[in-house]
């Protein structure tokens, strides 16, 4: 995937609610059949064994950003580059799990406390 | 079903999987999971375990679901019910299920394993050496059911054959295909489209929407909510589990009221597009692909249906007029009915048992004539009266302590024969999961509950059979199997599944992130197959289980463990066989006297 599509694919997963974001993470598997909502409910599932495990790494790379790296955009690359060596990650899709922590607020999964 | 005299603390999602029988429950909001049991009733479970281990059998605690489950969610478990009763019922999705059998021992032969330890391949002796061919026409049946299915998000308008509408405005209408693969052969597949505002919209007829479409009617029947419809095409959710409704209600809406009988006659469609047969070989070729391709069969079900009397329980029960409809329409088509497809497939399942049993078990004179019929070319004929088969299913394992009961995969098999008998005896019972809910789950409740990593019974209250005559009726059943000793077939299996695409890793542990969870880790005893903590180190060795679970007890059965996994645990078996904890129970009270004594 070039730069311009890594950038293209994360302003569309930026664009989808978080719902939507947690079913891309559930694999297509034909012998399993969820619920009209399951499906979210399992993605947030793997959602929060992957998102314990990356937290080391992603909290790294975040806060030795570049100040200019702010929009939500480049934060979903910078933070999809840094998961992309992790190899217990698998099959899973990066981008998705990375519009997803971006979404939730980076601050406050790293755990930073509000000024003021 | 679960009790609400609790007031409702939690929602789950559902989700049921057609290969290990697993539901599971997915807590909504939960963000961690907390250990399994506390204090002394993980003391007790850790006892039960460790005792069972030594005796090298895979021994774990199930438990009825906690209390206060919301009656959204209650509605959400019927869904997945519903999912069981149409996976065990089906003689397509029967069919994929032995195949998945038959992949998995065909990976255990190719390890050098005890292939036969799984009930249904058709691979029998010790250590079998697979029959090529025999796998190969499996595999060329089965595919010609599922090709389909799977390359459906690949079809290209090059491969449209035909487009019938059944209204001069065309609002609603039928689309046929003819799909090619990258080995060059060609199968024929079909889906509704139906127009919404200025545009066109599609939905294919494979089994995946037509089961969601059912399951999600079925579940607002049962929490009696509006039927729900298509308001948002482009939402792939909304197409899924509502699209081949919103077909149905289109091309008969006007034909009937309520709507709840439209909502039964299209279950019944579904369950009849599902009920096709896979292995008669008719003289017309163009039967072929309507008796095994679900799409195909569901877009003939629906062209035909506009042709036979509404479905009307006015003056009869929603079963039989469910079955009146279903016959009425096989007629029109010329295809046999659901109960005498059943019979076929009785057989089939029969003999699939039998290949795996013949050789360990005794059988009778009479049971070993009929035998000889299952293993000829002609065992088909078997069909003509099925109770020819009674000995043969008077031999099969009834107990734990019977030789082969533990053969993976035969509780389900035998509760598949049970539900092909069933559909023999009392048509319509699966065409209604709504109407027949409390017989069908007495017959057949969930294997296992998997929620929050953990083992749940279905376990049905009394009230749905204070009489007991729904328990009587199955005692002539083929094999009378516990739910909860289908629960054990489903925990094996999802511990093997991984093998049917040639890894040789425990199913338990998550190809997407690595992380095992089961009943063992939630004990704290972790996984032996990544990386143990000291404390769960620390707790194996409190209760010697080294390096116990459901994988090495499996590994072990199968043979496909190292030679130092089975020396090990047969020395441990060696050391305590003189406990006299022969079976289930017996370890149960070891453990309760070693718990007692503790306290």
């Amino acid at each position: 995937m070039s730069d311009r599509e890594r950038y293209a694919e994360a302003e569309r997963l930026l664009a989808m609610s978080e719902n939507q974001l947690l079913e891309l993470l559930v694999p297509e598997d034909e012998d399993v059949a969820f619920s009209e909502e399951g499906k979210a409910a399992k993605g947030r599932q793997i959602f929060n064994d992957v998102s314990n495990k990356v937290k080391n790494t992603v909290c790294t790379t975040y806060h030795q950003r570049k100040i200019s790296i702010n929009n939500s955009v480049d934060l979903t690359v910078l933070i999809a580059g840094s998961l992309s060596g992790a190899v217990f990650l698998g099959p899973l899709p990066i981008l998705p799990v990375a519009a997803l922590l971006v979404k939730m607020g980076l601050d406050l999964y790293c755990g930073e406390k509000a000024d003021g | 079903m679960a009790s609400t005299s609790h007031s409702p603390t939690w929602d789950a999602e559902g989700s049921f999987n057609f290969r290990t029988l697993i539901c599971e429950l997915l807590q909504s909001g939960l963000t961690t999971t907390e250990p399994y049991l506390k204090g002394d009733e993980s003391q007790f479970a850790l006892l039960y375990t460790a005792f069972a281990a030594r005796r090298m059998v895979d021994a774990f605690r199930s438990v009825s679901l906690p209390q206060g489950l919301s009656s959204e969610s209650l509605a959400k478990l019927h869904h997945e019910r519903v999912h069981y009763w149409q996976f065990i019922s089906s003689p397509i999705l029967q069919f994929r299920f032995v195949c998945f059998l038959a992949s998995v021992a065909t990976e255990i032969a190719a390890l050098d394993g005890r292939a036969e330890e799984i009930c249904g391949s058709g691979l029998v002796g010790y250590k079998p050496v697979v029959d090529v061919n025999a796998y190969r026409g499996m595999a060329t049946r089965l595919r010609t059911i599922e090709d389909a299915d799977s390359r459906w998000h690949d079809v290209t308008p090059e491969e449209v054959t035909g487009a019938y509408y059944f209204d001069v405005d065309r609002s609603v209408g039928i689309v046929t295909f003819l799909i090619s693969t990258k080995l060059g052969e060609h199968y024929p597949a079909a889906g509704a489209v139906f127009r919404h505002v200025q545009s066109e919209y599609f939905v294919p007829f494979t089994v995946k929407p037509l089961i969601e479409s059912a399951a999600l009617l079925s579940q607002m029947l049962f929490q009696k909510k509006p039927l729900p419809l298509v308001d948002d095409p482009r939402n792939q959710q909304q197409l899924l589990y509502r699209g081949c409704w919103e077909f149905w209600k289109r091309i008969h809406g006007s034909r009937y009221k309520p709507l709840t009988q439209l909502a039964l006659s299209f279950i019944a469609a579904v369950d009849l597009a599902l009920a096709g047969d896979f292995l008669i070989e008719p003289e017309r070729p163009e039967l072929v692909t309507q008796l095994r391709c679900v799409s195909v069969r569901f877009a003939a079900i629906a062209r035909a249906s506009v042709y036979v009397n509404p479905v009307c329980t006015r003056y009869t029960s929603p079963r039989i007029a469910a079955a009146t409809f279903q016959e009425e329409i096989c007629r029109i088509l010329g295809w046999p009915s659901p109960s005498e497809t059943a019979k076929s497939t009785t057989v089939y399942l029969t003999r699939q048992i039998y290949l795996s049993f013949m050789h360990k078990l005794d059988w009778t004179p009479e049971a070993e004539a009929i035998g000889d019929r299952l293993l000829s070319d002609a065992y088909l004929d078997l069909a003509e009266n099925i109770e020819l088969l009674r000995p043969i299913w008077r031999g099969f394992p009834n107990n734990e302590l019977t030789p082969g009961s533990s053969t993976i995969g035969f509780r389900m098999l035998a509760t598949m024969l049970c539900a092909c008998y069933d559909r023999i005896r009392y048509p319509g019972l699966f065409a209604t999961p709504n109407h027949s809910s409390n017989e069908l789950c007495i017959r057949y409740p969930l294997p296992v509950i998997l929620f929050n990593g953990r083992y749940h019974s279905d376990s049905v209250n009394e009230a749905y059979d204070p009489d007991g005559k729904f328990f009587e009726t199955m005692l002539d059943q083929p094999s009378i199997i516990p739910g909860p000793f289908v629960g054990l077939d489903a925990i094996n299996l999802l511990a093997l599944s991984r093998l049917a695409s040639g890894e040789h890793t425990c199913g338990f542990i998550s190809r997407f992130t690595d992380s095992p969870m089961c009943y063992y880790t939630n004990h704290g005893l972790g996984c032996p197959y990544t990386t143990l903590s000291l404390a769960e180190q620390q707790l194996r060795n409190a209760y010697q289980l080294d390096d116990w679970c459901h994988w090495t007890f499996l590994s072990i059965q199968t043979e496909i463990g190292s030679h130092d996994v089975l020396d090990r645990w047969l020395k441990v078996y060696e050391k305590s066989k003189n406990e006299n904890n022969a079976t289930a129970n017996d370890i149960m009270w070891q453990a309760i006297s070693a718990f007692n004594s503790h306290q």
